[in-house]
Formats: C-alpha cells, structure tokens, sequence
C-alpha cells in the first residue's frame, strides 16, 4: 500500500517535471520590431499561434499591416484597423495576388472575397484565420492584438515555421481606411514601412 | 526508506523518459518532405527528377522525363502548387525546340488560365506603373537533349532577380519547393492558356 502510495507520487512527479520541462522550453519568446516613432510590432508565438500586438502612436488611426514577403505582392499580409465609429478593431487576413486589371490594385483581397476563391478546394484555403485578440485606443495610442495559427494550411497564407528566417514588410497609414464593397488602402504606395527578415525560434 | 525513495526516483525518471519519447516521436514523425543539397538529385518518382545545381550568383536547374513521352516538367518555389513563382520546361519534339518558362501561378479563379500558371511578362499580371525588374523573364534555357527516351532540359536564373514574381533564392536558409510533371503532354507557348495538369508531383526543402 505505501509502495503504490509512492509510486503514485513518483508518477506525479515525473509529469510535474516534464511539465516544468516543456514550460520552459516553450517559453513565448516575444519580438519587437519598430518601424519609426509612431509605429512597432511585436510578435511572439504562444504555442502553435503566433500574436502580433500592433501599436500606432500619431493620434490617427490608419490601417497597420504586415506583408510576409519582401515585395508588396504577390503576398499575404495582415492587415489591422481601428474603426473610431463604432469603437471596433479588425484583423484582416488578406492576400495580394498582384493582377494590375483588379479594381482593388495595389490592395489586396480578403482571402475569402469570391475573386480568390477555389471553390471545391481544400476547406483550409479562402479562410479567415486572424481573430482580434484585444484593443485599445486611448491618448492618441492605437493598440490591435491579432492572432493566428503559424501554419494554417492555406495556401492564402504564409506558412511560418520555427527556424526558418522570412522576408515582411510591416508599414501604416496615417489616414483611416475608406471601406466600401472592396477596399483600397489609402497611402498603399509606398506608405511608411520597414522591411526585415524575422525568425521565430 | 531508502529503498522506497530510490523506488520513487526510479519512476520519476521513467516517466520523465516515457514522456519525452512520446513527444520526441510525435515531432519526428510529423516531418515527411526530403531536404535536397545543391547537385543531389531529387527522384520525384520513377518518370520525373529535378536536381538543382548553385552557382555564384545562379542557379541551374535540371529537369528530367524518363518516360519516353513529351509532357511538360515543372516545379514552384512554395510549398503549394499555387499561388507560386514557377518554372515549367519542355520540349516541343515537332520542332525539336527546349523551352524554360519564368511563370507564376497568380491562384486566381477568374482568369481563363487557372490553375495554370502563366509567364511572368503576361499580360494579365503586367503593369507599367510597377518597378521595371518586375515582370521579367529571368529563367534561360542551358541545355536540352533527347534521348533513349529520356527528355533533360536545363534551366537557369540568377539567384536574385529583383522581381516580384519571382521567389528570391538566398543561399543562407532553406525553402520549399513543389515538383510537378505531366506524363504525356507539354505546354502551349501561349500567354493566358489552360494548360495541361499534373500528372504527378511531390514536395522537398532545398536546403542551399
């Protein structure tokens, strides 16, 4: 009976400490990148989830994004705004296929607008994989937290892997965004951006 | 008492261990794809092989059909087939012509070509109001032969291009590549056309 209680505490214990273990190898690791004085992102990956925390400081409230890729298109980008009208933050999982002849050109699409969208395909694609996780606006500050899977599986998005360096361009706009039944980013043209390469370890 | 704590330790450890092979092998066995060097041939299957050869400032890509037959080869620089840079080859046997294809597959439903890609000058992804490295045919053809009905054409285009549509190959980290094949049919060297679909195709990380 006192060798099972034991052995029972000794089974607690193993697990205590591979949990202790894999906490602190898992530990989210978070990444700031700064653009200039009235733009940063930081970036951590909170198991296999990666969250970007958007910050604009210049009283405005214009869109936030965040092109995995080294050119503005073809590619997939984030984009995240703040809606003073109604008080509501948005992540947009978004995808720039690059075509001149689109009306939204140089903006990217939704990744599930009906232009891009394969019907029959893989129910991984066309979708919306960015939830808002938080917000605030308040003293000129702008914050969004927008969170997504690191790999998806759609092929809208860039599939982020841990180890592996990769190409963003993260850039704002002092001016809000003009919604209609597309969108067109105000400022998209050379707006003020940083390009870097990230890895996530 | 000693003999219960060494019997406490003991079992500690072994679920430590049990534990952490259990997770060890759930990790190992999640990777499927092959990691292929520069010069080591990649054998998609027994008709199709690509191996990739870098140089300075270029890299040389050789394509090889073992069927006896006369479709196109193909690979993209993504993990998907679409959307993606993309180089297709090959060889038209009526006028004994290799062809290497700067493509890009734009995944956009609407064009009459989907889910082909096109070259990376269409028209339907050209613009003059873009950066003039854009939109540029990058990829040339090195060499080509035919023979006991093995077709092998060698591409080539530099590392970095500058243009959007082309994947910028860095030496300093790996990327995936999808390979593609048609068995018996070859592409149309025309701009915006459904072409010919895949016959087979697989998937590997270059590792430069």
């Amino acid at each position: 009976m006192k060798i099972a209680k034991k052995t029972g505490l000794g089974f607690v214990l193993g697990v205590f400490l591979f949990s202790s273990i894999f906490l602190i190898t898992t530990n989210a690791k978070a990444y700031l990148f700064t653009v200039d004085n009235n733009f940063s992102v930081e970036y951590e990956v909170i198991g296999s989830d990666i969250q970007f925390t958007l910050q604009l400081s210049n009283s405005m409230s214009g869109w936030m994004s965040i092109v995995f890729h080294e050119f503005l298109f073809p590619a997939d980008a984030l984009v995240a705004w703040y809606d003073q009208s109604n008080g509501q933050a948005h992540c947009w999982d978004t995808y720039n296929p690059g075509i001149p002849t689109l009306p939204e050109f140089p903006s990217p699409l939704y990744d599930d607008d009906p232009t891009i969208t394969i019907q029959g395909g893989s129910p991984y694609n066309n979708v919306q994989n960015y939830q808002v996780v938080g917000s605030s606006h308040s003293n000129g500050i702008t914050t969004i937290i927008c969170k997504r899977k690191l790999v998806t599986q759609d092929i809208f998005d860039f599939q982020i892997y841990k180890g592996r360096n990769f190409h963003v361009k993260v850039s704002y706009s002092e001016q809000s965004p003009e919604l209609g039944a597309y969108f067109q980013l105000p400022d998209i043209v050379n707006p003020p951006s940083r390009a870097g390469l990230w890895l996530i370890e | 008492m000693k003999r219960h704590f060494y019997r406490f330790l003991k079992t500690s450890v072994v679920t430590v261990v049990i534990v952490l092979s259990l997770v060890g092998l759930t990790v190992c066995s999640s990777t499927t794809s092959g990691v292929y060097s520069s010069t080591e041939e990649w054998v998609v299957d027994d008709n199709y092989s690509v191996t990739h050869t870098l140089t300075d400032s270029t890299i040389q890509i050789q394509f090889v059909l073992r069927n006896s037959k006369t479709g196109w080869m193909g690979l993209a620089f993504n993990e998907f087939a679409y959307p993606a840079d993309t180089i297709v080859a090959w060889y038209d046997y009526d006028t004994s012509t290799a062809y290497c294809w700067d493509a890009f597959n734009p995944a956009f439903v609407d064009l009459d070509s989907f889910s082909s890609p096109i070259q990376d000058d269409d028209p339907l992804i050209a613009s003059d109001e873009v950066d003039e490295n854009f939109n540029q045919n990058n990829v040339t053809l090195v060499s080509s032969s035919v023979a006991d009905g093995v077709t092998t054409i060698v591409c080539e285009r530099d590392l970095l291009t500058g243009d959007a549509f082309d994947y910028q190959i860095r030496t300093d980290r790996d990327f995936d590549v999808w390979a593609g094949y048609n068995e018996s049919t070859g592409f149309v060297n025309e701009d915006s056309t459904l072409q010919a679909g895949t016959t087979n195709s697989g998937l590997a990380i270059w590792d430069l």
